[in-house]
């Protein structure tokens, strides 16, 4: 019972977080939106079963991502322009909802682990995250040199 | 040595003209003259007939060959003789500074084949010879060509040759057909008519003897140096006309010919009398002469007289002969062609010049009288028409008074007269035959195996006749009795002068109706040439243009419009799809979104 | 518990809005933020309908990767902040035709 009522929450919070981001006044204002939004998923992980991909969503999303977004739009400047709706693209995208319908099973329960099996997946990748932070490492670079001063 | 060799010296002499030096040019064709003269003596008496098949056609055949009878015997020796005295006589009468081979080379070339026509023994070789003489004709007339008068003259003597040669080619062709050969005594004996045939081929010899109509070309032909028309004029060429018409005389009269030959004869021979009173120019009365004699000669053929008719064509020789070489001896000291302006200046010439018309008036002893009366006897009694007889008395007088004219006038001029030797002694020499062949008469019957008769009660009106027109002659012209104004203030005698002077308005008429039917002629042509030729090559130029044309349209608009077409389709696609280059980047994302879109309804709805 | 499809549900809600956003908006970071609303979605769908552990892995391999190209947005935005002096999307036509 209680799960419906956080999942309602969340869920509810999280697409009125979204709305208020596309039609946001300036670009800060449009973090924070943001922000509300990936607390909101990370809710939803957690109800999901998925415990530890929601910690580590808001720790990483929340935390760093944003925070960095932050720092550019201080940087950069947060002026935002009034824009208006296309009708067009609207119902392009309301076809994805027509095209996923059929998608959504019938039933069926999330499942949720337990620490112990998660660590033990974990253990068996780790060589692969020390790789994939390589990844992040390589795009820092890229950064860095596209924001060198003399270019 | 046999007779039919004699044109051969003349041949050889011709090359040797050509080819030799101007200053040998006279005594080579003399010599080859001489020697055609001998061997022609040899053989003339001769009866036989050598032949020679040249070619043959299917069943026709055609032969080269040569018939020596009484016919050819008796001309054959006439003619290398006065081409003998000639020649001598051309010696003195053309100065140094003529054009001597050439005009040697063409006196050879016509004596050689005078001797061709008379010697051959069938049509077609005759014709060879025929055209031979009509073309040396047309040289020796022109030999003076620079001066216009005389290259006129020399054209409307070949044209009028020419007609003749047309008529009697097409004739032969038909007595082909008829008789299968062309050879005479063949024709002769076949005793079948052919009208038309003969009648064509009558036709190219009045064209030769200067019959009427076709007489218009001698008075003109005297352009020519006056030995050429001693040779030609009088004595041998127009002769060649008689001979043929004596050679099918068998065939005339079977085809009943004969009195047109009479008819033509006659009218002949007045025509040109009367012409010859009007003419003031001395060698152009002989001419008119020439062709009221030969006139005489078909008159005589005509009315059946064929020994009288072949024995005047001898005696007539002779006397021409003289008189044209007197007549070219009277130029020659005189430096004029009138009989006004030129003289005797000698007795002799004068003596000479005299026995002349004697012999032409037909004044016994002389050749002519016997040979024309004759002819004027024979016509007493023809039996063509009975008009003939008072009309060749009216001839008879109107000849002589001609001739009295001839010899009168001059007589009365005074001058210094100036030849040689060269130029009396072939004269005198004529002189001598003209006054004995007359008595020749009986053998000469007797060589054609006929039969003379001689009446004078016959001679008696002619001689009437001739002594009248001597009595108005001297009368007119000597004593100057009756003036020549008394004719001309008369209206009629000023039309009769006029027509005299004219000639007749025959030379007008046929101007006329030859440049017609030149100019007609050749403007049928010219549209012919500007419709048919030009409008065939212009058209085909005009095809090729159009081809031209065609192929560069079909090149301008299939080909370059497939290529351009290609071009202008796939242009046409890149103007359509730039547009989805737009470099607005959320459109690239919108055709992914609907690209995914699309994947998700194919997985889920088209699979299965 | 709540049924996998509700979440099935919410999930496709948020990413058609995302990507409505991510299509319509002008200025290159609401662009980006959509894209990685759009991530999320994606990434709850999956954990959603898992059955393994492994799938918290793979979601974490994911985010590591959105992050990446979060970095090189920002340094683009801070690029073109510097260069052209806005990120109006619209007014960046230089590849068009």
């Amino acid at each position: 019972m209680l799960d419906v009522v956080f999942f309602a929450m969340a869920s509810i919070f999280g697409l009125c977080s979204l709305a208020m981001m596309i039609n946001a006044k300036n670009t800060m204002h449009a973090a924070i939106y943001l922000a509300l939004f990936f607390s909101s998923t990370s809710i939803l992980f957690a109800l999901m079963g998925a415990s530890l991909l929601g910690i580590v969503q808001f720790l990483v999303f929340v935390g760093g991502i944003i925070v960095m977004v932050v720092i550019a739009i201080m940087l950069g400047g947060s002026t935002l322009e009034k824009e208006k709706n296309d009708f067009k693209m609207f119902i392009l995208a309301a076809l994805f909802l027509v095209a996923s319908i059929p998608y959504i099973p019938a039933g069926g329960e999330t499942v949720s682990f337990s620490l112990a099996e998660v660590s033990e997946a974990f253990s068996q990748y780790g060589f692969l995250a020390s790789i994939a932070g390589l990844t992040l490492f390589s795009s820092l670079v890229a950064a860095i040199y596209l924001l060198r001063r003399d270019a | 040595m046999t007779a039919y060799l004699a044109p051969l010296p003349l041949f050889i002499g011709f090359f040797a003209i050509i080819l030799g030096k101007k200053e040998h040019a006279a005594k080579v064709a003399i010599a080859s003259a001489f020697i055609a003269l001998i061997v022609s003596l040899s053989g003339v008496f001769l009866r036989t007939e050598v032949s020679q098949e040249w070619f043959m056609t299917g069943p026709l055949g055609f032969e080269f060959g040569f018939q020596l009878d009484e016919l050819s015997m008796f001309m054959l020796p006439l003619v290398a003789f006065i081409t003998t005295l000639v020649f001598i006589y051309s010696t003195e009468y053309l100065a140094e500074k003529e054009d001597l081979k050439r005009y040697y080379a063409c006196m050879s070339l016509f004596a050689l084949s005078m001797m061709l026509i008379i010697l051959s023994n069938n049509l077609l070789m005759m014709f060879f010879a025929w055209e031979l003489v009509g073309l040396s004709s047309y040289l020796l007339i022109g030999f003076w060509y620079e001066k216009k008068s005389a290259s006129k003259a020399m054209r409307k003597a070949f044209t009028i040759i020419t007609i003749g040669d047309i008529a009697m080619f097409a004739g032969m062709a038909i007595l082909l057909g008829t008789f299968g050969t062309l050879n005479f005594e063949a024709i002769n004996g076949a005793r079948t008519p052919a009208a038309l045939g003969a009648f064509l081929l009558l036709i190219g010899a009045f064209s030769k003897s200067a019959q009427f109509p076709l007489h218009v070309w001698l008075p003109d032909a005297m352009e020519g140096p006056t030995p050429v028309s001693a040779l030609l004029h009088s004595a041998t060429m127009v002769k060649a006309g008689i001979y043929l018409m004596a050679r099918i005389y068998p065939l005339l009269e079977t085809s009943g010919l004969l009195p047109i030959l009479a008819w033509v004869g006659m009218i002949s021979i007045l025509l040109s009398a009367t012409l010859a009173l009007a003419e003031n120019d001395v060698k152009r009365i002989l001419a008119y002469s020439s062709i009221s004699h030969l006139g005489f000669m078909t008159f005589g053929l005509g009315i059946g007289a064929y020994h009288a008719s072949l024995f005047h064509m001898f005696n007539h020789s002779f006397f021409k002969a003289m008189l044209f070489l007197v007549a070219g001896m009277l130029i020659h000291q005189s430096h004029s062609q009138e009989i006004q302006k030129i003289f005797f200046g000698d007795k002799k010439l004068a003596l000479v010049a005299l026995v002349g018309v004697l012999a032409l008036s037909g004044v016994p002893p002389f050749n002519g009288f016997w040979s024309k009366d004759q002819i004027i006897e024979a016509a007493a009694h023809n039996h063509v028409s009975p008009i003939f007889y008072p009309l060749v008395l009216g001839a008879t007088f109107l000849s002589a008074l001609y001739i009295f004219r001839w010899f009168l006038v001059p007589y009365k001029n005074s001058g210094h007269a100036h030849f040689g030797n060269r130029m009396f002694l072939p004269v005198a020499l004529l002189s001598i035959f003209v006054l004995t062949t007359g008595f020749l008469m009986n053998p000469f019957y007797e060589w054609f195996e006929g039969e003379a008769e001689f009446h004078i009660a016959g001679a008696i009106p002619s001689g009437a006749m001739i002594l009248a027109a001597f009595v108005l002659a001297y009368a007119v012209f000597w004593k100057g009795a009756i003036k020549s104004d008394a004719f001309i203030n008369n209206p009629l005698g000023r039309f009769v002068h006029k027509a005299l002077v004219n000639r007749y308005w025959f030379d007008v008429l046929y101007e006329k109706i030859f440049t017609t039917i030149v100019i007609a002629f050749s403007k049928m042509m010219h549209t012919f040439d500007i419709v048919f030729i030009d409008g065939l090559v212009n058209g085909a130029g005009k095809a090729g243009l159009l081809l031209g044309k065609i192929s560069g349209l079909a090149d301008a608009y299939v080909v370059d419009g497939a290529v351009n077409g290609i071009g202008d389709v796939l242009k046409m696609w890149g103007e359509m799809f730039k547009r989805l280059v737009t470099g607005f980047v959320q459109t690239y994302m919108a055709w992914v979104v609907g690209g995914i879109l699309l994947l998700i309804f194919f997985l889920r709805y088209v699979t299965i | 518990m709540i049924p996998a499809s509700w979440f099935v549900i919410f999930a496709m809600t948020v990413f058609a809005t995302a990507a409505y956003g991510a299509l319509t908006r002008k200025n290159i970071l609401l662009v980006f933020f959509c894209v990685e609303s759009m991530v999320m979605a994606a990434s709850l769908i999956f954990i959603a309908l898992a059955k393994t552990a492994e799938s918290q892995i793979f979601v974490l391999f994911a985010w590591v990767i959105s992050a990446g190209d979060t970095i090189l947005a920002l340094a683009i935005f801070l690029y073109m902040m510097k260069k052209a002096g806005g990120v109006e999307l619209d007014k960046i036509k230089n590849l068009k035709w």
